[in-house]
């Protein structure tokens, strides 16, 4: 295989894996435990961490944006794609300038990232309903992302050591 | 692009450090929409079924006095900080000027010889109307 | 996406919150009194108007001091015949004499010649109304035009006796919240607090989805002193009577404007406030009243039995001893703000 087909191939395949996740964590919805909106496990991100250490940023986003665009197709609308892309985007930019950063594990990076999507979701959710009164949701989702950050950090720390996909190694 | 971060095992301090960032967000947030217990508080002034001055009674950082226009019997209303009352009344029944300051979301300065009616609203909102 | 269902369902329901948070207050006079009704809808210009309008046309009915109204011509005809009344002022008045009729009289639209006696007419004679304390006799002459209530037969009405009069007003308040309730969600308002001098009715909920909460003022308090905060839910309306409300000092003497149908004197029943909460807004004003007469135990009695239109209302029940009798159906959201003025609660229950 020439290297861009294979690099399209392994973003193809990431981008099922995260739209895959991403359905399957909406069937068990933590909200159940917590009702709060918005409140996710946030696993597909895993996959953004994954792409970011192992691909490139560029290819990072693409599979990112090619999973919102997909997902809002199998079952969303139009402002729920709004919510997932800017969240998604903003916890793509925070980790992406984090991981450049000396010092910081994947946990640290996750709950960044999981903040920033959770304050990208609000921020989407405010212009589309108008309403700056949902922002109150942003501090005990931050809270959250504090917990959910450190599973997929964990997590995401666990696959980047048992899957050498992507670097050097080849597939 | 490798990241020094991904080959890492264990949380650093400098995590901590992120986790207590969102935490401060989180804070910083709840602060910020605190329920403000008078705040907003508005006095509407209504002479004869017109509503004639608005008074932004949170706002006020000192005393307004106002003489209602056109008021059957002079009629001064006063304004500050927080709270509103009818100062002083010609009218002969002088319950409007009795009812002193009211401060509370729902409270109301009536003037019935003048047909006036003063209505607190806004801030916490802690009732809708008041009966009796 | 799935996940984004929940807040949007939530971000949804906070919307309602947030966009229609500020509501158009709409404060008028009308029947000698005044009104205000706080809309929450997007525009609710047309629904205000409507409201007062139909305000209006009842205050045009039913006021006493208007010489072409439908009450004025039936006064004005006492113990010469009946006159045509519009259906509304017929339906009123059958409300009104079932009320007094239930109540033994302690609600009465008859009244009127030994209110005027006292000086306590309609309000706007209040600002330059003399009171006076009428000597025995007179009142002696007076009651006995006060116990037959007003005849009504189809769209007619007739008072029986030259001299008798009727007045609504300790219930035409009341009654005129059904008219703006229908007027309102007729022009497609759904929540509004409507308040028709201290007559306060509930159409729908707050927008945060919790019921209005309305004030009770501390009868012997003024200005911002409340007795308790209460949980007005979606078509209650909660009517309060005191004796707090108008009076005058004679002698080092008060009397206050509600009058005992039995003897013509102000009523002293140990009560300083009756608040009643019911689903009738003209009953919940009628017997607010006729309680504050009847007193604390045969409200409560009433109410204890099970039976009659007070078992079906909720009370808040004001002695002068400072002792406060709520009713168990306005436990839920009642927030007490009387202690310090020395006033003791009690919920009671049956």
């Amino acid at each position: 295989m020439t290297s861009s087909v294979r690099a399209l191939t392994r973003c193809a395949v990431l981008t099922a894996l995260a739209l895959a996740i991403s359905v399957c964590e909406g069937l068990v919805p933590l909200s159940v435990l917590l009702p709060l909106p918005g409140l996710r496990l946030g696993l597909a991100n895993l996959v953004t961490v994954f792409a970011l250490c192992r691909l490139s940023p560029k290819e990072a986003l693409g599979i990112l944006v090619a999973r919102c665009l997909l997902g809002a197709n199998l079952g969303g609308n139009l402002s729920a794609l709004a919510f997932s892309l800017t969240g998604g985007v903003l916890a793509f930019a925070v980790m992406w300038l984090l991981l450049r950063l000396p010092g910081l594990s994947l946990f640290g990076v996750c709950v960044a990232g999981a903040a920033a999507h959770n304050t990208g979701q609000i921020l989407a959710a405010m212009a589309v309903l108008a309403s700056p009164a949902i922002a109150v949701y942003l501090a005990p989702l931050l809270v959250a992302s504090l917990f959910t950050g450190a599973v997929t950090g964990g997590a995401s720390i666990l696959l980047l050591r048992r899957v050498p996909w992507g670097s050097e190694r080849g597939m | 692009m490798r990241s020094s971060a991904a080959d890492r095992v264990r949380p650093t301090p400098l995590d901590a450090l992120v986790a207590l960032a969102v935490l401060a967000a989180a804070a910083a947030i709840l602060f910020a929409f605190r329920p403000k217990s008078g705040n907003f508080l508005t006095a509407r002034i209504v002479l004869d079924n017109e509503l004639v001055a608005e008074l932004p009674l949170s706002a006020l950082s000192e005393t307004v006095t106002l003489d209602v226009p056109g008021a059957r019997y002079p009629i001064t209303v006063e304004a500050e900080q927080g709270r509103v009352r009818v100062s002083h009344s010609e009218c002969p029944s002088q319950d409007c000027v009795h009812t002193g300051w009211v401060s509370r979301s729902g409270g109301q300065i009536i003037c019935l010889p003048n047909r006036l009616v003063i209505t607190v609203t806004g801030g916490g909102a802690d009732a809708d109307a008041v009966t009796g | 996406m799935r996940r984004m269902l929940p807040l949007l369902c939530a971000a949804a329901l906070l919307s309602g919150c947030a966009a229609r948070s500020e509501p158009t207050i709409q404060t008028f006079f009308a029947m000698d009194t005044t009104m205000s009704v706080t809309a929450y809808a997007e525009d609710p210009t047309d629904a205000l108007v409507a409201a007062q309008q139909a305000v209006n046309r009842l205050d045009a009915l039913w006021s006493r001091t208007r010489p072409d109204s439908d009450i004025a011509r039936l006064n004005a005809a006492a113990g010469t015949g009946a006159v045509a009344v519009d259906g509304d002022t017929a339906a009123l008045l059958t409300t009104a004499n079932a009320v007094a009729e239930e109540s033994g009289l302690a609600f009465n639209p008859v009244l009127c010649p030994v209110m005027d006696a006292w000086g306590f007419g309609s309000t706007e004679s209040e600002t330059t109304a003399v009171h006076r304390v009428p000597a025995q006799a007179e009142l002696d002459e007076l009651l006995p035009l006060t116990r037959d209530l007003p005849l009504v037969d189809g769209d007619t009405a007739a008072l029986a006796l030259p001299g008798q009069a009727v007045d609504l007003g300790g219930i035409a308040k009341g009654a005129a919240a059904r008219y703006v309730v229908d007027a309102l969600t007729q022009n497609g308002v759904e929540r509004a607090i409507i308040a028709l001098g201290g007559n306060i009715t509930a159409l729908g909920v707050r927008p945060d989805g919790h019921p209005f909460r309305v004030y009770v003022r501390d009868p012997r308090g003024e200005g911002e002193d409340y007795l308790c905060l209460i949980a007005l839910p979606d078509g209650r309306t909660c009517s309060t009577s005191g004796g707090y409300e108008r009076c005058f000092v004679a002698d080092g003497v008060t009397y206050h404007h509600i009058i005992d149908p039995a003897n013509g004197y102000p009523a002293q029943s140990g009560l300083l406030s009756v608040t009643v909460v019911a689903d009738d807004p003209a009953l919940a004003d009628a017997w607010s009243t006729a309680l504050f007469v009847l007193g604390p135990d045969e409200a409560l009695r009433r109410w204890k039995s099970g039976q009659g239109t007070v078992a079906g209302m909720d009370l808040i029940l004001v002695t002068d001893a400072g002792h406060v009798y709520v009713t168990q159906g306005l436990e839920e959201g009642l927030e007490t703000l009387g202690e310090e003025a020395g006033y003791t609660y009690e919920i009671v229950r049956r």
